[in-house]
């Protein structure tokens, strides 16, 4: 049985420092940089602040061409983060004797080796062609600017980028839904997937679903009953978010507000000046243990409380009917996590199609507005949501040189460590209570804390090597 | 306990060592890194290779992945550093932490530096590429005012050093192979192996920041030697391949983005 639980990000890069000093335009290179999974998300997540802080708003077409690459980047990252990295748990030999674990082998062992680990790298290669039709490259690209982005929309990219989705559409329905993708968004209840489960147990989908449920994944990692999401994917009109954010209290929900996000650095190491607004942050490393600091990750709070985030809330936010019924029956938990990333590609995929079909209706307007000179005091606000939960960036400029620079990831909310007050993070607290049958193969906390599609990069590594010592101490 | 050596590939053995008839061996390590590396290889759209085709074509026993590895990478390295386990390829990706203070705590493995293990791999490679800017020279994390004091393996700020030194050889007497990019080129990645797995890489191949030959700048091609971001979206190119990136200087030149912004309609 887990007693207590320490997440310990054991890795600092420095990328706000770097920042600090430099032209405000540098952000469009440095940021994307800071993660090689959603890339596209940093860039976005930049621009925007950028914008805020210029405050202009960008050519719809562009905010269009933006969204279509985010998009795509989110659905690649759930085919390889459901295939790669999270099912080949499955083949672990603990479950040598489960009824079903010679398919879950032929499907997802690792590395690469099963069919549809296999079947998610290269079909995701289709739909990271999207982003390189408008970037040349993925990742790490500058295409974005401030007033839209910076590349040629053109008729063939846009057929391009049809004609990938169908591919990668046509896979999915057959091979990972077994249904039309029609059929897959009329499941609308927990019982109505239920029964769509009984009669598809072996494709993709259902071979997580049906293997999940059977070890019991949906009564693990509940966490944080506090769950926060800024919303996906920005109108074009830059008025909301075409799939809606929120901030769930219980029953209530309430509007993002970025006002209300603090960082807490009593127990990083970080100097510590009390739980401050990312624009009045400061990031000075700090490496002692006097006070017990034990992460290089900061304790981001938002109103005070310790929030989870990731798809599985943007869903909800968004008042997806199956995620919610779900919600409904069993609260938060792993198994329904890594659902939401089954199904929101199929979401996602006829966004995709609506901005195409946008895009060539306003042929005749521009991407790009071209914007102001960088004025010489302004702060700035950029949220987007990356594929694994709602993306921040605050800057702050001041005689027309970035003065300030905070991001706070996904992963930063769901690991962080203790807050000023002592409080755990999401992920500390999901795992305290958890019974645990083999200290050597702590399977289940792996379970709970890849259904969260940790990012390996923007804050910790801490899985890998942590596990057992630095982790969790038992 | 599973036994942490699964035996990948094995049956399509292709390329065994020529000295020991066992396949090549790949250990890949992420330091101060942002994965980027570790997902260009899984390829992109419109590239020829990809890593699937090194692990099912080239025969190469993947000792250890960061993102498709299951196992614990402790009882691997161990392994690797006492010999038991032979390791031909070592492949770096992110910048070297050598802070604090020179204490290397800003990443850590185990509770110890990471730079400390990456160096002691290095000692038992038969080759070692850094892939990506920063493993090769430092990248963003080693930009000004570097507070991570981070550097490449054997480059740092410019200049030869880094982390290993500038007169460091691998067990086949050759240095750090830097496949330099941001992020690296999947298929310039795939070539840089395989040039080494044919056996007696010549060092004359590498230019004097450690480079192969086939490091060419982003969305070149060969009716474009030159980098091509400028043209294809509107911005300068930012010396991704460079030694010292980024550049103290102001990174995007705005010139070629206003003509787009002028011209961005649609076609």
């Amino acid at each position: 049985m887990v007693r207590d639980s320490w997440c310990v990000g054991t890795m600092y890069r420095g990328y706000e420092q770097v920042l600090v000093g430099r032209a405000p335009s540098d952000v469009l290179v440095i940021v994307p940089r800071i993660c090689g999974i959603c890339s596209t998300a940093q860039l976005y997540a930049g621009v925007r602040a950028l914008e805020d802080a210029y405050d202009i708003q960008p050519a719809p077409n562009g905010v269009r061409v933006r969204n279509l690459c985010l998009m795509a980047e989110a659905v690649m990252n759930d085919a390889r983060q459901t295939f790669v990295m999270f099912c080949p748990d499955f083949c672990h030999a603990a479950y040598r004797s489960h009824p079903l674990y010679d398919k879950t082998v032929t499907a997802f062992e690792p590395p690469i080796k099963g069919y549809f680990a296999r079947q998610a790298v290269l079909r995701s290669k289709g739909m990271l062609g999207i982003i390189t039709a408008f970037a040349g490259q993925w990742p790490h690209a500058t295409y974005m600017a401030p007033g839209g982005v910076t590349c040629e929309v053109t008729a063939e990219k846009l057929a391009k980028c049809e004609a990938a989705i169908d591919e990668y559409q046509s896979w999915y329905e057959a091979e990972v839904l077994g249904c039309t993708s029609d059929q897959w968004l009329g499941l609308h209840s927990a019982e109505q997937f239920l029964g769509w489960l009984e009669e598809h147990p072996d494709t993709g989908a259902g071979l997580y679903a049906g293997f999940g449920r059977s070890i019991g994944l949906q009564q693990l990692g509940r966490g944080s009953e506090y769950l926060l999401s800024c919303g996906c994917y920005p109108r074009p009109d830059s008025n909301g978010f075409l799939m809606p954010g929120g901030y769930l209290n219980g029953e209530r929900v309430e509007p993002f507000d970025h006002h209300l996000v603090r960082e807490h650095t009593r127990y990083s190491w970080f100097a510590d000046y009390g739980p401050t607004h990312p624009w009045d942050s400061v990031t000075k490393a700090e490496h002692g243990q006097d006070r017990g600091q034990y992460s290089h990750a900061k304790a981001t709070r938002y109103a005070d409380h310790v929030v989870q985030l990731g798809p599985m809330v943007d869903l909800l936010a968004a008042g997806d009917p199956l995620i919610a019924s779900w919600m409904r029956a069993e609260g938060p938990n792993a198994w329904l996590r890594q659902l939401t990333r089954l199904h929101r590609p199929v979401v996602v995929m006829q966004l995709m199609r609506q901005t195409i079909a946008e895009l060539r209706a306003e042929s005749s307007e521009p991407a790009m507005v071209w914007p102001p000179d960088v004025p010489d005091q302004a702060q700035g606000f950029g949220v987007v949501n990356a594929a694994r939960g709602t993306l921040c960036h605050w800057i702050c400029i001041r005689d027309g040189k970035i003065s300030n620079y905070q991001v706070i990831t996904p992963t930063t909310w769901n690991a962080s460590p203790r807050d000023s007050d002592g409080r755990r993070g999401h992920w500390e607290e999901s795992l305290v209570g958890l019974t645990v049958p083999d200290p050597d193969n702590p399977l289940h906390l792996g379970h709970i804390v890849r259904s969260h599609d940790p990012c390996l990069v923007c804050t910790t590594h801490m899985i890998r090597s942590g596990q057992r010592t630095n982790f969790i101490p038992f | 306990m599973l036994d942490p050596m699964p035996t990948f590939g094995s049956q399509r053995t292709t390329t065994p060592s020529r000295e020991t008839g066992i396949p090549p061996t790949l250990l890949w390590i992420g330091c101060g890194s942002c994965s980027g590396e570790s997902m260009a290889i899984l390829g992109v759209d419109g590239q020829a290779t990809d890593f699937l085709d090194l692990l099912e074509h080239d025969g190469i026993r993947l000792l250890w992945h960061p993102s498709l590895s299951l196992e614990p990478l402790a009882p691997i390295v161990y392994r690797v550093l006492n010999g038991t386990l032979p390791l031909t390829l070592l492949c770096v990706e992110g910048s070297i932490a050598m802070g604090p203070d020179g204490t290397g705590l800003f990443d850590t493995f185990d509770g110890k530096p990471k730079r400390d293990l990456v160096y002691e791999l290095c000692a038992v490679a038969d080759y070692v590429l850094a892939l990506g800017t920063c493993a090769s020279y430092g990248g963003i994390p080693a930009a000004p005012p570097n507070p991570t004091e981070a550097v490449g393996l054997q480059y740092s700020d410019g200049q030869p050093g880094g982390l290993l030194g500038e007169d460091w050889r691998s067990r086949k007497d050759l240095p750090v192979v830097n496949v330099a990019g941001c992020a690296a080129d999947t298929d310039v990645m795939l070539l840089a192996m395989r040039w080494l797995l044919a056996g007696d890489p010549d060092p004359a191949q590498l230019d004097h920041f450690g480079r192969p030959t086939f490091v060419r700048p982003c969305l070149s091609g060969a009716d474009r030697p030159k980098c091509g971001t400028a043209q294809w979206v509107g911005h300068s190119c930012y010396g991704c391949i460079s030694q010292k990136f980024p550049l103290s200087r102001e990174l995007l030149k705005w010139k070629e983005a206003r003509k787009c912004a002028s011209e961005l309609l649609l076609t």
